[in-house]
């Protein structure tokens, strides 16, 4: 029996238009193609792509954990690669960003022997980077997923910009239609009001999916955030309270000396 | 949602010279394009609503989500211990034991007299 092999791939924000070649031809070549899609158009299109299509979305439920739906998805991914196929699982984004199933389903097929690899993508930051002009090399950038910083007292830097993920599902831990959060929102405003004015103006960012809309970047000040539209898809970037302190030692230590 | 309007959108997706000739002039890119009426108007509206209507409805399916702790199963802090478990103090030196009175001297037995 030929041996299974997986793929993990991601495809970007942007239907067709964020798909590596490296994820294309995985995708295209691949026996047995899983995809985990948010929207329908490049549902339709990956669909297009290869005819063994199945989407795993069906795994999520109303009420179910999502934690549930993941397992489901990992054992609908190995069956294939036990039984010898070449696997390929299609995420949106980036395969490996804020993404259980794809980690497990990887770390599960090589632990029973077959080859598993991940190839990276385009992730929702990526996109934020370059849509609000971003450089995270700059002055650094910290990253947390928004329930954990909350209840985990994530120690960040007010001066480095805070990119916080799953703003909008502060606290769920099932898969609804439609996610608000608003007591989430309030609870996050409170910690953040300790260490950032309340008028201090934050961005709840959403990348564009189609090419006919335009990324959703909506400023709005800190206090005002439990009103403002944040959704599932929303990310949310604190800006910097102002510049960081010079080490005028560590400079000089740093500098070379003067010839 | 046809099938025009998914190639239409994915080719567009991947020219991002393309994207832009597109919100210079939508209407006329729009007319060139091989769409229904209807699929044009939406598209250009942008609105969300609209499009979803047309296209179907997108889910933020979420792939992570972290371990959220029951706050009815908390376990009880343990005891802290004592950073460091401390010398035992050194025992006082013993007081002296007083020293007992010294016995008086006894009296001296008074001579008895000759006969």
């Amino acid at each position: 029996m030929p041996q299974g092999r997986l793929n993990v791939v991601g495809t970007g924000y942007l239907v067709a238009g964020q798909i590596t070649p490296q994820a294309l031809a995985c995708m295209r070549r691949a026996d047995k193609l899983f995809y985990l899609i948010a929207d329908p158009v490049t549902c339709a299109w990956i669909e297009g792509l290869n005819p063994s299509a199945e989407s795993l979305a069906d795994a999520y439920g109303e009420d179910k954990p999502r934690h549930d739906s993941y397992r489901e998805m990992v054992e609908r991914i190995l069956a294939p690669v036990r039984g010898g196929r070449e696997v390929c699982a299609a995420l949106y984004g980036h395969p490996g960003v804020f993404a259980f199933p794809s980690h497990e389903a990887i770390r599960r097929a090589r632990s029973e022997g077959f080859e598993a690899r991940m190839l990276p993508g385009i992730s929702a930051a990526d996109c934020l980077f370059a849509d609000l002009g971003l450089d995270p090399g700059a002055d650094g950038c910290q990253m947390y997923e928004a329930t954990a910083f909350l209840y985990r007292r994530r120690r960040f830097d007010p001066v480095v910009p805070l990119i916080l993920w799953q703003v909008g599902a502060i606290g769920i831990s099932t898969c609804p239609a439609e996610f608000r959060s608003t007591e989430g929102l309030r609870l996050l405003v409170e910690v953040l009001a300790r260490d950032y004015p309340r008028d201090h103006e934050v961005v709840v960012y959403e990348a564009s999916p189609l090419p006919v809309c335009r990324p959703k970047v909506l400023r709005v000040a800190l206090e005002d955030l439990p009103a403002a539209e944040v959704s599932g898809f929303s990310t949310l970037l604190v800006p910097p309270r102002g510049p960081a302190e010079t080490d005028w030692e560590m400079v000089g230590r740093l500098t070379p000396p003067q010839t | 949602m046809s099938h025009n309007a998914v190639r239409f959108l994915a080719e567009l997706s991947q020219d991002p010279v393309s994207m832009e000739d597109y919100w210079k002039d939508p209407d006329s890119f729009l007319a060139a394009a091989d769409l229904t009426a209807e699929e044009r108007e939406v598209l250009r509206s942008g609105d969300a609503a609209r499009l979803e209507g047309l296209l179907g409805r997108s889910s933020p399916l979420l792939m992570s989500q972290i371990h959220f702790p029951n706050p009815f199963k908390r376990k009880p802090k343990p005891k802290p211990k004592p950073a460091s478990t401390p010398a035992p103090a050194p025992k006082p030196a013993p007081k002296p034991k007083p020293k007992p009175a010294p016995k008086p001297a006894p009296k001296p037995k008074p001579k008895s007299k000759a006969a």
